[in-house]
């Protein structure tokens, strides 16, 4: 008997990756395609849409040459949000670049319009915060250049990535993703016209929006894959994240997750769609079919804050860095404020410069290194209390490439005072992706005994008291780095 | 030609110098001393150490001024300041550990003192209540159950370093006005203990020597400790000595020595300023010749910034690898506070630490270390604008000395900070050395007066003020605000009584 598998896209931002996984989430076969990118001018920020594709082909036939005769069920995509890609109905050729979700061209368009009243407008309809981040202003500059052409067709990647596999039949896009454009209705699930209005886009001439649980439409075309393979999932990728970690810890479906990379991404489900909380985003995390609303505060520099001082202090990143930070059984008084470019989530506070302070004579490069890992757990926390003042969730999923220091996730659990459960796979949301589509296709994921998160606990000796003094001394450290004092965070917005 | 020997016990060494009626240095001796950091912020160093290494430097050189028949007519002690040590009475033998003036285990105590004291204490002594004060180090030592009864019973004594030298060369328990009046404990106007002072806090008056002029009668060393009987004819407190030895002997000379941390010394002759604006008055030096008063400010950390980013943070080998490392840095908006001892004068802040602000994606350890050295120069400049505010005296001239004034970068940076020249004498090493040297020669009459003595003394090389006045402003203003987000950390440990005062009351 042969096991059927899912064929588990991850589009990111530095790669594409194709996985062959099965129904207990073990990885059967995978490839990889590294993607460059380029920044034409300061605050522009591109990629080639081409290689976006040709990238994801060449993952594909990577994972399959490994595993020729797998028995793929479907498909399912996680890909990089709010980036986005134009192109020619007729060809399928790209027009200009895909531009990233970090391109600032946006910036004076978004300022323009950033009047008290537009951006309670778009806070209350799309649950975000005006910002060039998102998808609006991209699409925006496409349509000024290109608009006059009426075979233009343009989305986020996933609905690139679809156009592509399907070989131009389905023009589509995952309502998650849509949700991420500034372009949608949060609450009503659907594209807004007040929104469009505001942005100067035509809402007809966008995707169809669907929900994030297939069949999307079927393989034509596409190299080194037999045609008629349904897609049966979309998510981007935070949110495939989420799903992933829930597949993969059923026990604990339903609690947040915290993911450790260059920046940090922090999502708590919430019951309503829109719930104003300060300083982090409302989103549609999918619809599969019934719609799942989550708090998102993103987090701007967490493992970059580390890397920059494994830099300054001259150790390897990584590994090296969280074992020169271990060998300090404190950082007593010293404290890292990574705002080495402003602060994000949940203060947004552009103004609020890094600082390194309480640094006495005594002070080890050692304990330099653990305020560092300590900065990335008082982030997080900042955005878990925002989101989650009452203390609601026991635990919160950890995902990503940091969550393999020891010490970061211990120092997590402590300064949350939840359990943390760190999974052990490193393509949560590739398999968060498939776990989805196994579900469209009938099949119940049943993860396998290694695939279970760690548990990891508040230590014993790490009291409310210490607890709270190691918040205040971070909140003070904050204040110090200019943010300022208040009751709630996200006073300042971006 | 005749020659004057110096002992120079400083708190990272004790070094003999002998030198010339020429102001040549003959010959020299240096021994390294330790310094202990047994517990939290406890900073210790051995008597014993410091007096037998002080013994053997002097010998060393006694033995080549004999051999080269250059034998000094007297000797100059010059010293560290405000350490704390007890001795036996009768055999003047050092008990248990030396307080360091960098000692802060008194810091929350008088954190406790301030409310009631602080003021008072400035009116009475011309100086700031810190830590850093040999009456503070006492009480904490009379905390010992059983050295409070032996000076009860008047069987042991305190010497600050000057003091215990002294003991040991000449079996002599005397100190002199310059080192009085930095240790925390002397009425200035008096030139005596401050009675209320120490019985408020418990110490014997009895335990402190009489105090005397800098040229005064501090005896004769003994033979059978250096194998030669020479009179003592200066005792001068290392930072006063410096000013006198960079040629700051006229009101107005200001001199800013970079050890471990900086002190600047401002000779305003002998004016008692109303108003001190954070800054400490001391006694120049009380001679026959001169009664001098300065202004004096401390920046704990700076020599010691740099041994940290060498040390502890590896940015960098060695501080011969400062200017090149700062010249190589590209202009950022860092600015380091390097507070790594908290705040002396002007802000009295002993619980805040050091802090770096602004770091950005693109910081660079060069920008590190040009910014903690930027920091360096923008304390002294917060130095010489309080001197100026205190005496109503613009400072023209900042002559420097100690290690890091050998770095041209830090001496630019801090001739374009401070609007002013910078010079750096030729060999400014000996400073210290020269000005006690000076002033011993002076009273023996190997000089007539302090500008025969000091003709030798020239200019290495000069920094000229290149900043234009708004980049001045700017990057002072950002100072200032760096230095107003540094202080009044940890506010809340100060509010904790520490067990000494609950004993003291």
């Amino acid at each position: 008997m042969t096991t059927e598998l899912v064929l588990a896209i991850d589009q990111g931002t530095t790669s594409s990756k194709a996985l062959l996984v099965d129904a207990t989430g073990r990885v059967v076969a995978s490839g990889s395609c590294g993607l460059s990118i380029s920044s034409p001018r300061a605050g522009w920020v591109e990629q080639d849409a081409t290689e976006l594709w040709t990238s994801v082909v060449a993952a594909i036939r990577d994972a399959l040459d490994a595993c020729p005769d797998a028995d793929i069920v479907g498909l399912a995509i996680s890909n990089q949000r709010e980036t986005v890609v134009a192109w020619d109905a007729g060809d399928g050729r790209p027009v200009g670049p895909a531009i990233s979700w970090q391109d600032q061209r946006g910036n004076a368009v978004c300022r323009e319009l950033a009047t008290t009243e537009n951006r309670e407008l778009v806070r209350l309809l799309s649950g975000l915060e005006l910002g060039s981040m998102f998808s609006a202003s991209k699409i925006a500059w496409f349509l000024e250049r290109y608009g006059s052409s009426p075979g233009l067709r343009l989305g986020t990647v996933d609905t690139w990535l679809l156009d592509r596999l399907t070989g131009g039949a389905v023009y589509a896009t995952e309502a998650g993703n849509a949700s991420r454009t500034l372009l949608f209705d949060v609450e009503g699930q659907s594209w807004s016209r007040a929104l469009g209005e505001l942005f100067g886009v035509e809402i007809g001439r966008l995707a169809e929006v669907r929900p994030s649980i297939g069949p999307w439409g079927e393989t034509w075309h596409v190299p080194g894959l037999p045609d008629g393979i349904p897609v049966l999932a979309v998510l981007g990728d935070s949110r495939a994240a989420l799903y992933g970690h829930w597949a993969l810890a059923p026990d604990h479906g339903g609690v947040g997750k915290a993911t450790y990379g260059t920046g940090s991404s922090v999502m708590l489900p919430t019951d309503r769609a829109v719930r104003r909380v300060s300083g982090v985003a409302t989103t549609l995390a999918w619809q599969a079919p019934e719609p799942l609303w989550a708090l998102e505060g993103n987090i701007l520099y967490s493992g970059a804050g580390m890397d920059w001082l494994a830099r300054t202090l001259g150790v390897a990143p990584g590994r090296e860095f969280s074992a020169l930070a271990a060998t300090a059984g404190s950082s007593r008084s010293a404290v890292f404020v990574p705002a080495l470019n402003g602060l994000g989530a949940p203060w947004w506070e552009a103004a609020a410069v890094g600082t390194l302070t309480g640094l006495d004579s005594a002070t080890t490069r050692a304990e330099i290194a653990r305020a560092g890992i300590e900065s990335v757990a008082h982030q997080v926390c900042d955005v878990v209390d925002a989101m989650d003042p009452l203390g609601t969730q026991p635990a919160l999923h950890a995902g990503g490439g940091a969550t393999s220091s020891e010490l970061l996730m211990q120092t997590q659990a402590d300064l949350l005072g939840r359990t943390l459960l760190v999974s052990r796979i490193t393509d949560v949301s590739a398999l968060g992706a498939g776990a989805l589509a196994f579900r469209a296709a009938g099949i119940d994921v049943v993860p396998a005994d290694e695939l279970v998160p760690d548990a990891v606990e508040p230590s014993g000796d790490f009291g409310a008291e210490d607890r709270a003094a190691a918040r205040a001394a971070w909140r003070e450290a904050l204040s110090r780095a200019g943010v300022p004092d208040r009751e709630e965070p996200g006073g300042g917005r971006r | 030609m005749r020659h004057v020997i110096v002992l120079d016990e400083g708190t990272t060494s004790a070094r003999a110098v002998l030198i010339s009626e020429r102001g040549e240095v003959v010959a020299e001796a240096t021994r390294k001393l330790a310094i202990h950091t047994p517990a939290g912020l406890c900073v210790e160093q051995d008597p014993a150490e410091i007096v037998a290494s002080s013994i053997a430097v002097l010998r060393e050189v006694l033995d080549v001024a004999t051999a080269e028949g250059c034998e000094p007519e007297c000797l100059a002690i010059t010293n560290q300041r405000t350490a704390t040590a007890v001795l036996d009475a009768n055999t003047g033998t050092p008990v248990g550990s030396m307080v360091s003036w960098q000692d802060g285990r008194a810091d929350e105590f008088v954190r406790g003192l301030r409310p009631r004291w602080a003021a008072r204490f400035q009116e009475v002594t011309r100086g700031n209540l810190s830590a850093s004060n040999v009456a503070i180090h006492a009480a904490a030592l009379l905390q010992d159950p059983e050295l409070a009864r032996r000076a009860a019973r008047g069987d042991i004594v305190l010497a600050a370093p000057d003091s215990l030298v002294l003991m040991a060369l000449t079996g002599r328990h005397l100190t002199s006005t310059s080192n009085a009046s930095a240790d925390g404990a002397m009425d200035f106007d008096r030139r005596d203990w401050w009675t209320d002072w120490l019985d408020h806090l418990g110490v014997p008056r009895a335990m402190f020597p009489p105090i005397l002029d800098d040229d005064g009668d501090f005896g004769v060393t003994l033979g059978s400790v250096l194998g030669h009987e020479l009179p003592v004819r200066a005792v001068v407190a290392d930072q006063q000595a410096a000013l006198f030895g960079q040629g700051g002997f006229r009101p107005g000379g200001v001199k800013c020595t970079h050890g471990t941390g900086t002190f600047i010394d401002f000779n305003i002759g002998d004016r008692v300023p109303p108003v001190l604006h954070g800054m400490d008055l001391r006694v120049a030096w009380n001679t026959a010749f001169s009664r001098t008063n300065c202004i004096e400010g401390a920046s704990l950390v700076s020599g010691s910034a740099i041994e940290w980013l060498v040390d502890d943070m590896r940015l960098l080998s060695g501080p011969a690898d400062v200017d090149d490392l700062c010249r190589a840095a590209t202009p950022s908006g860092l600015v380091v506070v390097p507070a790594l001892a908290g705040f002396a004068s002007p802000h009295w802040d002993s619980a805040s630490r050091g802090s770096v602000l602004g770091l950005s994606r693109h910081t660079s350890r060069e920008q590190f270390v040009e910014a903690t050295v930027t920091g360096i120069a923008h304390a002294v400049v917060d130095l010489l604008d309080a001197m100026w505010n205190a005496s109503g005296v613009a400072p023209a001239v900042l002559t420097v000395d100690g290690g890091l004034s050998r770095s041209d970068y830090l001496q630019q940076r801090t001739a374009d900070l401070a609007g002013i020249p910078v010079e750096r004498t030729a060999d400014a090493a000996h400073a210290t050395a020269r000005g006690a040297a000076w002033i011993a020669g002076i009273a023996a009459g190997v000089w007539p007066d302090a500008e025969t003595a000091a003709r030798g003394l020239s200019v290495e090389r000069r920094f000229e003020p290149r900043m234009d006045a708004a980049e001045r402003s700017t990057r002072r203003g950002a100072w200032v605000d760096a230095v107003g987000r540094t202080l009044g950390w940890r506010a809340e440990v100060a509010e904790v009584p520490p067990a000494a005062e609950r004993t003291l009351g």
